[in-house]
């Protein structure tokens, strides 16, 4: 090696170059913070779109319209309580309770999508019963059912 | 993120969606009957489902089965006749009819419709949903109309491509008014206007 310096001194001279600690310009680093946040922020944005671009091909492919109001009525003077049961409870008697409007008149209203579905009421928890507005159904189990075909309005 | 990498997790997300019913039992078995029972049930609605039938209206039967008190025997013996029927209407119908459309045309099938009369309503609403004339029909029925009765208005109605809302509101008196012969204006035999 020439000018007298060893290989040795010229890599510890380079590394003890590159550990100098280096000055930064408060504006450098404001811009290089800002930079950092807008990556961020593009990456939510991005994020956000995925799903919204998601939410929109459920909507479109996937549209159902929000259903129709039906409303359940059943006279019945002296009972306590009464459920309306059916496909769209999934048969629970826990999700629609008819309320008592007066004169006996026991009432209920919930949104159907279009189909044909099956129901009918259980009174006091105990005693099924069908619609006499509605057409009865043939009934596996030996109990009154109605059913009720809803189209789109 | 790539436009690449987004396309790639759309994909996975659809596909997830789409086998989400394949890959597990319906929890309302689970949480309606026995263990034994409900894998019972699970597996022969899977194998419905495997068939391609709708299996969401044989789960409600099942469901409305535990809800009126039947035994599991009556449950499994309902479910084997919906599942026969709901065959027999896709076999009519074709592979491409809704959900909804099948379940109203097996109901139709188990109240007692002959197939040839489903696949002639089907025929006649060219490629519109039975649905409504179905369910309508068999309301009638249901209400005290006369079958053939029913029937003719019905198919008048289809032919008419009439709207589903003009099915649903049609009446046993309507169908019995529309059956009644016209009185003619002037005596049988004679010549009437020209």
């Amino acid at each position: 090696m020439t000018d007298g310096i060893e290989p040795g001194d010229a890599l510890d001279r380079a590394v003890d170059t590159l550990r100098q600690p280096v000055p930064i310009r408060p504006g450098l680093a404001r811009r290089a913070g800002d930079r950092l946040r807008r990556r961020r922020a593009a990456r939510v944005v991005r994020g956000i779109a995925v799903v919204l671009l998601v939410g929109l091909i459920d909507l479109v492919l996937l549209r159902r319209p929000s259903g129709t109001s039906v409303t359940f009525a059943i006279t019945a003077p002296s009972v306590r309580s009464i459920a309306l049961v059916g496909d769209f409870t999934d048969w629970r008697s826990d999700r629609v309770q008819l309320k008592r409007t007066g004169a006996g008149l026991w009432q209920a209203t919930v949104k159907l999508h279009p189909g044909r579905y099956r129901f009918a009421y259980l009174v006091n928890h105990d005693e099924w019963r069908a619609d006499s507005r509605a057409a009865s159904a043939p009934d596996d189990f030996g109990r009154p059912t109605s059913v009720l075909t809803v189209v789109a309005n | 993120m790539t436009s690449n990498a987004i396309t790639v997790r759309l994909l996975v997300l659809l596909v997830l969606v789409a086998t989400m019913p394949l890959l597990a039992q319906d929890p309302r078995l689970a949480q309606r009957f026995s263990e034994p029972v409900a894998a019972r049930l699970a597996a022969s609605i899977d194998s419905a489902g495997h068939e391609g039938l709708p299996t969401e209206p044989l789960v409600l039967r099942a469901l409305e089965g535990q809800a009126k008190g039947a035994s599991e025997d009556q449950i499994v013996a309902a479910l084997s006749r919906l599942r026969g029927a709901l065959r027999t209407a896709r076999e009519t119908l074709g592979p491409a009819a809704p959900s909804a459309e099948l379940t109203t045309a097996a109901a139709a099938l188990q109240a007692g419709v002959p197939e040839p009369r489903l696949a002639e309503l089907h025929q006649l609403r060219g490629g519109m949903p039975v649905t409504a004339p179905l369910g309508a029909y068999l309301d009638l029925i249901a209400r005290g109309a006369k079958a053939d009765r029913a029937w003719s208005r019905i198919s008048d109605l289809a032919r008419r491509r009439a709207s589903d809302v003009e099915f649903v509101r049609l009446t046993p008196a309507d169908v019995d008014r529309d059956a009644k012969p016209i009185r003619p204006s002037h005596p049988p035999g004679s010549q009437g206007p020209p």
